[in-house]
C-alpha cells in the first residue's frame, strides 16, 4: 500500500518510477500485480481525439460604452451569451454562418489559441447601465480576460465502433462509412485510454489533475452521458485555454457531418495498491466494444458483432465473412506523444498528483428522451393505390400512363409484386434522346426505398440526401405496398405532425 | 500508378471503343472513375504492365478518336496539419494510406489512384492536391 503524498513525496525527490499504461500489461504478466505495485509508482495513461461536447467560456472585458451582449459571433460561430455581459461559451460543434462545416467552433478556439485575430460581432438592446446596441472588433486570446475550457463530455473510456451494411455511403460522426460493410470506423486508445486503466474510478474523479490539451486541467465530475454499467464512463473536465498547445486541441471537421474539436488529455495513475497494477495491465484485447451498423437511423441500431481494441487497431475486422478495414478516428500516435510528455512534466517536477475530492457515480443510467409525441411511421402518410407497371411493358404506354395519372415516376415489379426498378419522367426524357425502346433499358434498378415502419424523418432525409421527389415503399419480401412523395411529407409537416 | 484519363466526344459516345482497344491491344485496363452523360463521357482508368503496353493502348485510343493524357495530379500530405488519426485508411481503395510500425501515417504515392476519398475524409484538410 502507497499514498498519493508517498508518490509525490518520490517525484520531488525525482525517484518516481513511471510506466506507461502501454509498457504495464508485460511487467504486471512477468513479476504479478503485487511486485508490479511495489516497484511501479504512476501509470500514465492518454487520448488524443475528437470530442465534440467541448467548448471555451470567454470573457471579453467590458466595452466604452458598456454592452450587454445578447448575440455573438465569433469569426461567424454563434457564440452563446446568455451568461452576463460580456461572457460567452463557444461550443465546438456550432457552424460558421458564412462557411458551414468547413469552420465551426472548434476551429474559433483552434484559431484563438494560435493566436489568430478573430472577429468579434455582437448586438445588444440597450439598458440604461449598457446603453450600447452593437459591436463590431477584433480580439485575440492575449486580448480577452480568461478563456476556460470547459468540456461537459470528454474522454470516453471507450466507444462502440461504426460500420454500414447499406448499399450507399455514409457520412456519420464516425466518419464516413463505405457500403457492404468494407470498413470499421472506431475512436478511442484502448489499454492506453485513461479511464480504462481505472475502470472502478478509484482514482479518477472530481478534482483529479489531468493532461489537458498540452496545460493541466482538472476533472470536474463525471461527464454527460456518464454511463458507468457499461463501461463507457466520461468526464467533464476543464483548463485554462490560454496554457495550451495547438498541438493537443485541433478544430476538425467530419465529412459531411459537421465540426469537432480533436483533444488530447491524459492521466497519471498512481498505483497505489495490487489492485490498482492489475487494473492498469488491461490489454487491448480485454476492452471490448460492439461494432455497429449505422445504416439503421435510429436510436438502437443493429449490433454486427463485438469485437476488441486489438483487432481493431489490425486494421482488419471480419464482418460476416467480409474483411473490413478498420480505421481510428483517434491518433494513438499523439495519445503515446501526451503519454510520454505526462512522463516528462513529472521527471520535471512539474507535475503532482492529487487526491480526487469525490468519486464519479458507479450508477449513474444513461436514459433516452422521453417524446411525448409518438412515432410516425411511413404507412400512415404513404399512398396506398401506387401505380406500377412490369418490366416488359413498352415506354410509350409508361409515358401515357404519367401524363394520364400525373405522376413523375412508377415502380416496376415483376409478377409477384416485387419492386424490379423505377422510371421517371427524366429517365423517359433520356430515352427519347437516344431511341431506347425499352423500359428494361432505361430503368434505374439501384432504387432508394423505404420501409413501412421506417420513421417519416428518416424518409424525408433520404428524399432530401438523394434529391428525389418520392420512393416506394416496400416490405420485407420487397413487395411494393405504396409509394412516399414530398408532397406527402410536406403535408404530413404542415399538420404539425 | 499508370493512370490516365480518356475523353469521349459524343461522336464516338455510341461506339464500344475501349473494348475495342482492349481487344486489340490485349492489355489490362481497370476503369478508376467513369461519368458518362448525354453531353460527355470522362473515364479514369489505369494501365497495368510495361510502358511499351500503354503506349499502345495510348495509341489506340487516339486512333478512334478518343482522347487521352496522362493523370499528372498529384496527392501530397501536409505532415504539419496530419495528426495520424488514419480516419483515411479506411477508404483508401488501393492501400495507399498506411501506418508504419509507429503508428504514423504513410503516404506511397505511387499506389494512389488520385480518388481523393482521404481528401474529403480527412477531418484536418491535410491533403492537397497538386496539379
Amino acid at each position: 500500500m502507497k499514498t498519493i503524498q508517498e508518490i509525490n513525496e518520490k517525484i520531488r525527490k525525482g525517484k518516481a518510477v513511471i510506466v506507461s499504461a502501454e509498457e504495464m500489461p508485460d511487467i504486471v504478466e512477468k513479476e504479478g500485480a503485487k511486485k508490479a505495485a511495489e516497484k511501479v509508482d504512476i501509470v500514465t495513461t492518454g487520448t488524443f481525439g475528437a470530442m465534440c461536447s467541448s467548448g471555451v467560456f470567454l470573457n471579453f472585458g467590458h466595452a466604452d460604452p458598456l454592452i450587454k451582449m445578447q448575440k455573438v459571433w465569433l469569426n461567424e460561430v454563434e457564440a452563446y451569451t446568455g451568461i452576463a455581459a460580456v461572457d460567452a461559451y463557444v461550443g465546438a460543434t456550432e457552424l460558421s454562418l458564412d462557411r458551414g462545416f468547413e469552420y465551426g467552433g472548434a476551429h474559433v478556439i483552434e484559431d484563438l489559441l494560435a493566436g489568430r485575430n478573430v472577429n468579434l460581432r455582437a448586438i445588444a438592446y440597450s439598458t440604461d447601465c449598457y446603453p450600447r446596441k452593437s459591436i463590431e472588433t477584433s480580439i485575440t486570446l492575449d486580448d480577452i480576460n480568461q478563456a476556460i475550457l470547459f468540456n461537459p463530455r470528454n474522454c470516453y473510456q471507450k466507444y462502440n465502433a461504426a460500420a454500414n451494411s447499406s448499399d450507399r455511403v455514409l457520412h456519420t460522426y464516425m466518419g464516413t462509412l463505405l457500403p457492404g460493410k468494407r470498413n470499421v470506423n472506431f475512436s478511442g486508445t484502448g489499454e492506453l485510454s485513461p479511464l480504462n486503466n481505472d475502470p472502478e474510478y478509484d482514482i479518477i474523479g472530481f478534482g483529479t489533475r489531468i493532461f489537458l490539451g498540452g496545460a493541466k486541467g482538472y476533472v470536474v465530475g463525471e461527464g454527460t452521458q456518464h454511463n458507468p454499467k457499461k463501461g463507457f464512463a466520461t468526464i467533464s473536465v476543464k483548463g485554462n485555454l490560454k496554457e495550451m498547445n495547438t498541438k493537443y486541441v485541433k478544430g476538425g471537421t467530419v465529412a459531411e457531418y459537421g465540426t469537432t474539436l480533436y483533444i488530447g488529455i491524459g492521466a497519471a495513475i498512481p498505483v497505489l495498491n495490487e489492485k490498482i497494477a492489475r487494473n492498469t495491465a488491461v490489454r487491448n484485447r480485454d476492452v471490448k466494444v460492439n461494432i455497429f451498423d449505422y445504416s439503421v437511423p435510429r436510436l438502437s441500431r443493429p449490433v454486427l458483432r463485438e469485437v476488441d481494441y486489438e483487432t481493431l487497431f489490425s486494421g482488419e475486422v471480419d464482418l460476416g465473412g467480409v474483411k473490413a478495414k478498420a480505421s481510428s478516428l483517434s491518433s494513438l500516435k499523439i495519445a503515446r506523444e501526451i503519454v510520454k510528455e505526462l512522463e516528462d512534466w513529472i521527471n520535471h517536477k512539474e507535475f503532482y498528483l492529487t487526491e480526487k475530492l469525490e468519486g464519479l457515480p458507479k450508477e449513474a443510467e444513461f436514459k433516452p428522451m422521453r417524446i411525448s409525441e409518438k412515432l410516425v411511421s411511413v404507412s400512415r402518410v404513404m399512398t396506398r393505390e401506387v401505380l406500377t407497371v412490369q418490366e416488359n411493358e413498352n415506354i410509350e404506354k409508361v409515358c401515357n400512363l404519367m401524363i394520364k395519372r400525373g405522376v413523375d415516376q412508377i415502380p416496376i415489379v415483376n409478377k409477384d409484386k416485387k419492386l424490379r426498378g423505377i422510371v421517371t419522367a427524366w429517365d423517359i426524357t433520356k430515352a427519347t434522346a437516344s431511341g431506347s425502346k425499352k423500359l428494361s433499358d432505361i430503368m434505374t434498378r439501384k432504387v432508394i426505398t423505404a420501409s413501412p415502419d421506417e420513421a417519416v424523418d428518416s424518409v424525408s432525409r433520404k428524399l432530401e440526401k438523394y434529391k428525389i421527389n418520392a420512393t416506394p415503399v416496400v416490405d420485407n419480401e420487397g413487395v411494393v405496398v405504396g409509394i412516399v412523395t414530398l408532397s406527402d411529407i410536406n403535408k404530413f409537416y404542415r399538420r404539425g405532425r | 500508378m499508370n493512370t490516365y484519363e480518356i475523353i469521349y466526344s459524343t461522336e464516338n459516345s455510341s461506339e464500344p471503343v475501349l473494348s475495342r482497344v482492349i481487344l486489340e491491344t490485349k492489355a489490362l485496363v481497370n476503369i478508376l472513375k467513369a461519368d458518362i452523360d448525354q453531353d460527355k463521357g470522362v473515364m479514369v482508368i489505369s494501365i497495368s504492365g510495361s510502358t511499351e503496353d500503354a503506349k499502345r493502348v495510348i495509341k489506340a485510343f487516339s486512333r478512334y478518336g478518343v482522347k487521352i493524357r496522362k493523370i499528372e495530379k498529384k496527392i501530397l500530405l501536409d505532415r504539419d496539419k496530419c495528426i495520424d488519426c488514419g480516419a483515411c485508411i479506411g477508404l483508401c481503395p488501393v492501400y495507399a494510406l498506411e501506418f508504419d510500425k509507429k503508428k504514423k501515417l504513410v503516404l506511397y504515392e505511387d499506389k494512389c489512384i488520385q480518388c481523393k476519398a482521404c481528401v474529403k475524409a480527412c477531418p484536418m484538410k491535410a491533403f492537397l492536391i497538386e496539379e
